[in-house]
Order: structure tokens, then sequence, then C-alpha cells
């Protein structure tokens, strides 16, 4: 069995090696991809990414006063500087065209990124548990849409846990359980993690995406060959060689991981090296990028076992590996409430990254021990089947 | 038209099979005891039944055929035999060891040349059968000095180190066969090996493949060209719509259809009065008419065919183009299963 399944994993690394694929899709276009985006959206291996944003209470209610709180509160964290703007001095009411002007005047005279304005009407919006739900306006500098993106993202978050706690109570009050509205429930959590905060810098973060994302189509070549084997006819021979049929299947998991492995390997430094990136202690890292790789090939499998040709499966990895991505963060930071949320941290580029996040500036690589065990848990999980589909696939 | 290969060191015996051996023959496995025997094997592919009841046995030294049109089950039954495709029922035995999809045993006793090409576009001839000596469990060198043999043998021996995505069609399909040789296989088992090559190149594989028999090989050999069939072969089994509908040597495969030549002669005229007198020929063993043309079976048609004719002129009918046909395994597939073997 040991023999089969290194004789196969030499043959297929020696194929994989001489494909050009795996240096062009592995390893250049990540890379690139990443300084481009780096140049474009901030400076190259730069500095932190900071965000003044302004909060202005037009409202004046007690649901809009503990929001406009909370907001305030997230001054100083993570690069986020806080400017409040009092609602009844200057500012008028949401929607005038006075109010309107203030603010924008405000982002340019205070260099602010954006303002997020709490809107007249806004706690009346809550309580009234039904009907229209409240919004929350962000007026915005259109020259800084990274740091735009993050103040949206904070009023988004915002909203939607009010949101649920006003629906909540709204359920409550039809049932005629509960008469006492809204935000109780409302503990505004306001911890957030994005880009450039107390962890990656934006060049480093920039990378760190386009590695996991990349990585996925650097294992896919390796257990797509065992569809390609069906097409070259090659399998009848691997089928009818005096071998275990799972070291078939062992060799190709051994050679998606090796190459996924090493792609990233390669990135990671040349992003130490050439990029400045500070990835933080090394145990951890490694760990993290074996445990990303592995959830990588079972992804990939479980694909490859559903489909019907390696070219098909080509592109469903393609879309997946993109699909993912996004969701995962690794284009740009997903909210983390609501439904997208959820689905957000059921991808592995999500927990890469924030493990990520986590590790650099970090005095110990334990701080990853989560995001690793959640990246084994995605793994097992898609793995086991992807194994038992793989299995089916060893006909001639 | 004898199929028998004096080389091979072996003739038919009555029951088909067994023989006695001339000296001199190597005796690979203990006289009398097939090397290979699948008995009543079946597969089913959802609706169809590409297989239904397949019994052959094949000994040492021995060729058998397979001859059967597209699609008759020969590929699906081989791939029973080496093990590559779990029969719905039946049982598969080679050279002592039953022979089971999930299990390794018995194994290197079989080499395989499949139908369509199987090999590695990305590696050199001698990279892709390095692989493959490997798989088999041959060491670093047995399996370089075993490659240079084979690589000698089909003729690619200047040609190793090129990626095979550069080679002919044909040196292809060598390297193809090559590789199913390279462990010395006990049965080699060839699907339909000289498909798309050129005159030459299939000469050349049906001598080796005669080589190997006679040196003790067995060979199960699929094909769809009775040519193939009745050159190289001990037996033959002719496949159709998954069972084999007739078996034994050439001859003995011939003489169900009857030893008899068939005379085709286009006619216009009434031939009413001249077929009586052409059935009275001696040796002429039937007559009858099809449209425009009338059909004499006899037991050796050149020699008849000057009376036949006269016979026709004489019932004032006017001859056109005229075909002796001598019965062969075409004759005989048409006869068993009443359609052409080729469309
Ligand atoms: N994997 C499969 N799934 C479904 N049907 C199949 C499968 N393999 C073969 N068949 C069907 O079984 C029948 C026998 O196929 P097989 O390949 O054994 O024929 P063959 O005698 O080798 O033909 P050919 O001379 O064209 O190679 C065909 O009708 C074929 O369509
Ligand atoms: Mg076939």
């Amino acid at each position: 069995m040991i023999a089969a399944v290194r004789t196969i994993t030499v043959k297929d690394m020696r194929q994989r090696l001489r494909d050009k694929s795996f240096f062009l899709v592995g390893i250049v276009t990540p890379f690139v991809l990443a300084i481009i985006f780096d140049l474009v959206f901030g400076g190259l291996g730069g500095d932190e990414l900071e965000v003044r944003a302004g909060v202005v209470d037009a409202d004046q209610s007690e649901i809009s006063g503990r929001l406009y709180e909370g907001v305030s509160a997230i001054d100083g964290e993570g690069g986020v500087t806080i400017v409040t703007f009092d609602g009844d001095s200057g500012t008028g009411p949401d929607g005038t065209s006075d109010g309107e002007l203030d603010v924008r005047s405000a982002i340019d005279e205070q260099g602010l990124d954006a303002v997020i304005v709490i809107p007249e009407g806004f706690g009346a919006d809550v309580t009234s548990g039904g009907g229209q739900a409240p919004r929350l306006r962000v007026v915005a500098d259109p020259d800084r849409p990274i740091q735009v993106g993050i103040v949206e993202s904070i009023a988004d978050g915002l909203v939607t846990d009010i949101e649920r706690s006003r629906l909540a109570a709204g359920a409550g009050q039809q049932l005629g359980t509960s008469t006492e509205p809204a935000l109780q429930e409302a503990d505004l959590d306001l911890h957030r993690e994005w880009p450039g905060g107390e962890g990656l810098d934006t060049g480093s973060r920039m990378l760190a995406g386009m590695v996991v994302m990349f990585v996925f189509f650097t294992v896919s070549f390796g257990v797509t060959t065992l569809l390609s084997e069906k097409e070259t006819g090659t399998m009848r021979r691997l089928l009818a060689a005096p071998i275990r049929r799972d070291a078939i299947l062992a060799a190709k998991g051994i050679v998606s991981y090796v190459l996924g492995a090493l792609a990233t390997v390669i990135l990671m430094v040349a992003g130490a090296v050439l990029m400045d990136a500070d990835w933080g202690p090394w145990l951890g890292v490694s760990a993290l990028v074996l445990a990303a790789v592995l959830t990588a090939v079972a992804l990939m499998a479980v694909v490859a076992g559903i489909a019907k040709t390696a070219e098909g499966a080509s592109g469903v990895q393609a879309i997946v590996a993109v699909g993912l991505a996004m969701l995962g963060g690794s284009w740009f930071p997903v909210a983390s409430e609501g439904i997208l949320g959820v689905l957000s941290q059921l991808t592995p580029h999500y927990w890469f990254l924030e493990g990520l996040d986590s590790l650099a500036g970090a005095d110990s690589g334990s701080v990853v021990l989560p995001h690793v065990a959640a990246l084994v848990a995605i793994a097992v999980v898609v793995g086991v089947p992807a194994t038992v589909l793989l299995r089916r696939r060893l006909t001639p | 038209m004898p199929c028998s290969v004096p080389s091979r060191g072996r003739t038919s015996g009555s029951d088909g099979r067994m023989a006695e051996r001339f000296p001199g023959t190597i005796i690979v496995s203990a006289v009398n005891d097939p090397l290979v025997e699948a008995a009543h094997l079946y597969k089913r592919f959802d609706k169809l039944q590409a297989v239904d009841d397949v019994s052959l046995s094949i000994d040492p030294g021995e060729t058998y055929g397979l001859l059967g049109p597209n699609g008759a089950g020969k590929t699906t039954a081989i791939s029973m035999i080496a093990g590559l495709l779990e029969p719905d029922s039946g049982t598969v035995t080679v050279a002592g060891t039953q022979i089971k999809p999930r299990s390794t045993q018995g194994r290197e006793a079989i080499g395989l040349v499949p139908q369509d090409l199987a090999i590695y576009p990305d590696l050199s001839a001698e990279e892709n059968l390095m692989f493959f000596a490997s798989l088999y469990g041959m060491s670093k060198r047995d399996a370089r000095a075993r490659a240079d043999e084979v690589l000698e043998v089909i003729g690619l021996a200047d040609r190793r180190k090129e990626r095979t995505s550069k080679y002919s069609g044909g040196m292809k399909r060598r390297l193809n066969i090559g590789i199913g040789l390279l462990h010395s296989p006990r049965l080699l088992i060839l699907d339909e090996p000289t498909v798309g090559v050129d005159p030459q190149s299939r000469n050349a594989i049906l001598e080796s493949v005669e080589a190997l028999s006679g040196g003790g090989m067995a060979v199960l050999y699929t094909t769809h060209y009775m040519e193939e069939a009745e050159r190289l072969c001990d037996r033959i089994g002719i496949i159709d719509s998954g069972r084999v509908v007739a078996e034994g040597t050439t001859e003995q495969l011939i003489s169900r259809v009857g030893e008899n030549d068939r005379v085709r002669i286009e006619v216009t005229g009434s031939v009413d009065a001249a077929i009586g007198h052409i059935r009275d020929i001696s040796g002429v063993v039937e007559a009858s008419t099809e449209d425009h043309a009338i059909v004499v079976m006899a037991d050796d048609g050149s020699r008849h065919l000057p009376a036949v004719i006269n016979h026709l002129v004489d019932g004032g009918a006017q001859v056109g183009s005229i075909e002796v046909t001598r019965p062969d395994l075409e004759a005989v597939f048409l006869h068993l299963t009443g359609k052409a073997l080729r469309e």
C-alpha cells in the first residue's frame, strides 16, 4: 500500500510540476493580484488602515441615545476614531438639505471618512414593532471607499441587531405575551474586526485573502486528476494493477495537500520578504496553514466526487473557490451578523483570515487554536463524504 | 482456413481445447489446467444486459479470441476478467487465484491492454513504463531492464525520452501494448489493439502477439476483425448482445454453417428452367433465387461454375456479375445472429 501510494504520488507530482498551471495559478496569480489590490487600496506593505467616522443623533430618543453611545464607544478600537456631533447643535434633522450640508462640511472640515446619522423618528420606528424598519444613514467621502465600507458595515451590524430584537418584540406583541417593546435585548455588540485593525495590515490581509482563495485552485488540480485518469484511460490500468484502490485516493489526496501547502508557504514567505508582512508566531501560522489546506482538499474533493468530467469539476471548483472566498472575506470584509455572517463563518476562508488576524501581533501561536479547530472540523465534516464519493469514482 | 500457427507448438484436440504438447514447448502451469477460467459472468447496466452468462477458459500458450460487433459486451467481459469491474454474478480465476475488484490477489498474472489508449501524455514512454513497472512491484533495476527490452520490442527505444503527446497514433498504440507486456504477465488481455492502426503496424502487432503466445503466454484477444481472429486465435468465442453464441476453432465454427462455398450470380431473364438442372449437378447442395440473382451452395464453387452458367444460358437467362464466397467467420456470424459483423 505504502509503496503504491508513493509511486503514484511521485508520478502525479512530476506531472503537476511539469504543468505550468501550478506555478501560474498557484503562485504567480495570487501574488500579483495581492500586489495590485494593495496598490489600489492601500500603500504597499503600508500603515494600518485608519478610519475616522462621525456619529450624529438627529432623533434624540432614548433608543437613539443608546445607539449613539454605543457607536461612540468604538472610538479607539482597531484604528477607528469616532467623532461625535450633538444632534441639537448645528445639525438639522435628517433629510433636510441643511443637515446634509452640515454633515458634508463636517466631513471636509474634520477629515472624516463617513458619518453615521441616526435619523429622526428612528426610535419610533424601533418601538413600533412593525411597519417601517429602522434605518441608519451613512454619509460618505467618496474618495475613501475602503474606510466607508468599514463604517457601513458597522452601521449594518447595528441595524441588524436592532431589527432582530424589534421583530422579536413585534411578534411577542402579536401573541399578546409581551408589550414591552424592543431594545432591551439589543445589548449592542460593537466589537468588530476588519482589515487593518489590530491584526494584519492591508497589504498582508489582501495577500492572505488571495492565498486562501487560490489554494483552492491549487489543490483542485491534484484532486481532479482522479477524473482525468478516467478520461485518459489510465484509470483502467491503475485498477488492473496489484494495488489497493485506496492507494489511488490516498496519493491524489497527498499530492493535492502537498501542492496546496507548498504554494501557501511560498506565497506567505514571499509576502514576509517582499511585502514586509508580519504573520506572527510561526508555529501558529503553520498550524493554521496546514489546517486550511486540509479543508481546501476536502471541499475540492467533494466537488470532484460529484462531477461527471474533469472539465465539469474544474468549472464547479472555480465557482466554489471564488464563491467561498467572497463569502469568507477574501475579497472584502463581510458583515459578521445575520445570515451572511453565519454563512461566512462556515467558510475556511473566514477562519483562516480571522486566525491570521489574531496571530499578527500575538505573543503566542495558541491564540489560533479555535480557528485551527474550526478548520479541522470543516475538513472532517466535508472530508468523510468526499472520500465516500471519490471511492465510488474508482471504476473503469 | 485453419487457424493453427505452427510455432505455437500445440494443436487443438477434439474437445477443441486440450491437446498434446510437442517436445520443447514451455509448459507454464500444470498440464490440463487452464490458466484462465471465467464462469457464468453476468453484468447489467441499468436496463441493458451487457454480459449475459459468459464462460470461457484459456490454456497457457493459447490465444482465445472474442469476436463480436460494437457493443457486443467484449470490453465489459474482459473488464470483469481483469478485475476492473465487479460481475453481478460469476467468478474469474487466473493462475489458480480468484480475481476480485477489491482484492489485489492474482493481478500480477494479468497484463491488460485497454481498448482506448491508456498512457500519460505528459510523461515520456520511459516514464510511463517505469511508473507502471513500479506499480507492479518491480525494483528500479528490474524495471529499467524490462523497460529497455519492451522499448526495443515496440520500436520506441530511440524516442523513449519524448513525451508521448508528441507521438504518432501508431506509436501510442505500440506503447499502450508495451505497458501491458511490461511485467511479463501469464495472461495478456488485448482489447481491440489494432483499431486505428495502419496495415504495417497492424501486422507488426499481430506478429508480436503470435510470438508471445508461442512463448507460452495465454492471450485473450478481442476484435471485430474476423481476419485477425482467424489468423491469431486457437479458439474463438463469437459474442453478440452479451452472449457467447458459438465457440471453437475456426474450422469448427465454419463447419457449423457447412463447408460449402456460396456462389451468387446476377441474372436477367428466366431461371426457372435452369434451376432444376443446376440442382442436379453433383456437388451442388442447394440452389435458390434471390432478387435478380441465383445463389448456389456447392462443395467447390469454382469447379461447378462453368456447368452452372451453361445451364443458365441454355435456359435463356443472361448472366451478370459472379461472386464466389468461401465460408468464413463472417458467414458464421451471419448464420448465427442474422446480422453482419460489421455494418
Ligand atoms: N459503464 C457503462 N454504463 C452503461 N452502459 C455501458 C457501460 N459500459 C458499457 N455499456 C454498454 O454495454 C454494452 C457493451 O459494451 P462493451 O463496451 O462491452 O462493448 P464492446 O463489445 O467492447 O464494443 P466495442 O467493439 O464497440 O468496443 C454497450 O451497449 C454499452 O453501451
Ligand atoms: Mg470494447
